[in-house]
């Protein structure tokens, strides 16, 4: 089976005067990534692992090889489907619904009756059916994202790629976010890379888990051994906390007590 | 709201009290401040058989002709620098430069090289609101949000029908004020190339009934047709505008 995702000796500097040495932001990374795969990427700020989905995603240059489902990727397109931070994401001139079945449209799928069907459905998964009509300024931040998270599903791309999707909402969203995502991934099989600094995010939605360092190396990268769905009282919970805690303290460095 | 607009009217009515008042005292001739009921009677009077209806509605389509053409081609130009980092430079320039020039300024040379007629008026009105909704246009699309531009990307949008699918709406906030500023200029524009022209050969307009009623030194009637090209503004600031600003950017919760 071919990777879902393959990057071979990825390398994404700046190029830019004001930056000592290289300015290189990711060195060398390899990684493989089956289908149906939950990779969360944890890492200290700055360690570069946005600027990784952004290349991912086909909104950065990069050297070395980047390729889905054996593509090169040299832009961005709807097989890789960005789920943004910022809560300003949906386009604020459509409704809701529009916001899912405009990505659909310009794929070529015309027809009314079915675009709704598919925008029903996807809204429906994400608890939002009957915000349908509603304009992205009457929703609160964590429906903005839910929304997000539908218009990316309703394209049926390969990979989702969320960059701290939740790390702009209060605890009791993100909580019941992070529940949802977990049973929209069971459902649908859809492979995601998430990016996130929290810990317990990781261990609760990735099947699999990196830290990357703070010199944009992946210094970590496993399996999460814990039986789904996770909450604190799981058996061996604290044990991969420490584990992920303490590997994140190595790879910010100078932050290490 | 309904409270300022109650606010607006006090103030009108209190204008008018004053203005009544004054001419009651005899501060001034009543030539140089005529009585609001002779400004009423040459209003009516203008409009039952001084041609004052008829005239404004030459006017009229002689502005929404320019003002199409000019809106339309302030879109393509300010789309195509979208697009042409060097047209995008120059066509900057030009729009710095040409909006300085009055739009009276330019009816010697219009009239030498286009003639007398309507055409000549029509392309003082595209001058007018070419160059300052150019600028908003232009200001507007270069203001959009990264993240919109990224969306559009990721959603299979190229360069070409990003322009419609997202700068357009993005920008019409500021595209929306550009219109409002070129309307009033297009207004201004037009009626003074009316007041230095006089008639087209086809027809006449607002412009030129203020010249003759000066000519004539009937200043109740300057003050009547002055009345009529305040009232058609606020027609069109709160009725049109209104109407889509509440379709468009209250709606998206946009703007201002």
């Amino acid at each position: 089976m071919t990777p879902i995702l393959k990057v071979e000796n990825l390398v994404k500097r700046f190029h830019d005067e004001m930056s000592y040495g290289q300015g290189e932001i990711l060195k060398d990374l390899n990684f493989e990534m089956q289908r149906g795969e939950f990779v969360c990427i944890l890492g200290p700020s700055g360690c570069g692992k946005s600027t990784f989905l952004r290349c991912i995603g086909g909104f950065e240059g990069y050297e070395g090889t980047l390729a889905v489902n054996g593509e090169c990727v040299t832009g961005p397109g709807t097989d890789r489907i960005m789920v943004f931070q910022e809560f300003s994401q949906l386009l604020p001139w459509k409704t809701v619904e529009k916001n899912v079945q405009y990505p659909l449209k310009l794929q070529g799928c015309k027809d009314k009756k079915k675009l709704q069907e598919i925008s029903d459905l996807y809204l429906e998964k994400v608890d939002l059916l009957e915000y349908r009509k509603f304009y992205p300024h009457q929703l609160s931040g964590g429906m903005k994202q839910r929304t997000a998270i539908a218009r990316a599903l309703a394209l049926k791309p390969e990979i989702i790629l969320m960059d701290e999707p939740f790390a702009s909402l209060d605890a009791m969203s993100r909580n019941h976010l992070q529940a949802e995502l977990y049973q929209i991934h069971q459902k649908e099989k859809v492979s995601v890379i998430f990016i996130t600094h929290n810990i317990q995010e990781a261990i609760c939605l990735g099947t699999r888990i990196l830290v990357m360092s703070k010199n944009g190396e992946i210094k970590v990268d496993m399996m999460n051994p814990l039986p789904k769905p996770v909450t604190p009282s799981s058996e061996k919970y604290g044990e991969m906390w420490d584990l992920l805690h303490d590997a994140l303290y190595e790879a910010g460095g100078e932050e290490k007590e | 709201m309904k409270k300022r607009f109650v606010h607006q009217i006090v103030f009108i009515i209190a204008v008018l009290a004053m203005w009544q008042v004054i001419y009651e005292l005899q501060l001034f001739p009543a030539l140089m401040f005529p009585s609001l009921g002779s400004i009423f009677s040459a209003l009516t009077e203008g409009f039952a058989d001084g041609g004052l209806g008829e005239m404004v509605l030459y006017s009229m389509s002689l502005l929404l002709r320019g003002f199409v053409i000019g809106i339309v081609a302030a879109f393509v130009l300010s789309g195509i620098s979208m697009m042409s980092r060097t047209f995008c430079d120059i066509y900057n320039m030009i729009v710095s430069m040409c909006d300085l020039i009055p739009g009276v300024a330019m009816i010697p040379l219009a009239i030498l090289w286009i003639g007398i007629g309507e055409e000549t008026i029509i392309l003082i009105v595209v001058h007018s609101i070419i160059w300052p909704m150019s600028r908003s246009i232009m200001d507007g699309f270069s203001s959009v949000p990264k993240i919109y531009k990224e969306v559009g990307a990721n959603i299979g949008l190229n360069r070409y029908s990003m322009l419609l699918g997202i700068y357009v709406p993005a920008a019409f906030a500021h595209i929306l004020s550009g219109i409002k500023v070129g309307w009033a200029r297009a207004w201004r524009g037009l009626i003074s190339a009316e007041m230095i022209f006089g008639t087209t050969g086809s027809g006449a307009g607002i412009g030129w009934f203020i010249f003759m009623k000066r000519t004539n030194v009937d200043i109740a009637g300057v003050f009547a047709a002055l009345l009529v090209i305040v009232a058609i503004g606020a027609v069109v600031e709160y009725v049109v505008f209104r109407y889509i600003e509440k379709n468009t950017i209250r709606k998206w919760g946009i703007g201002k």
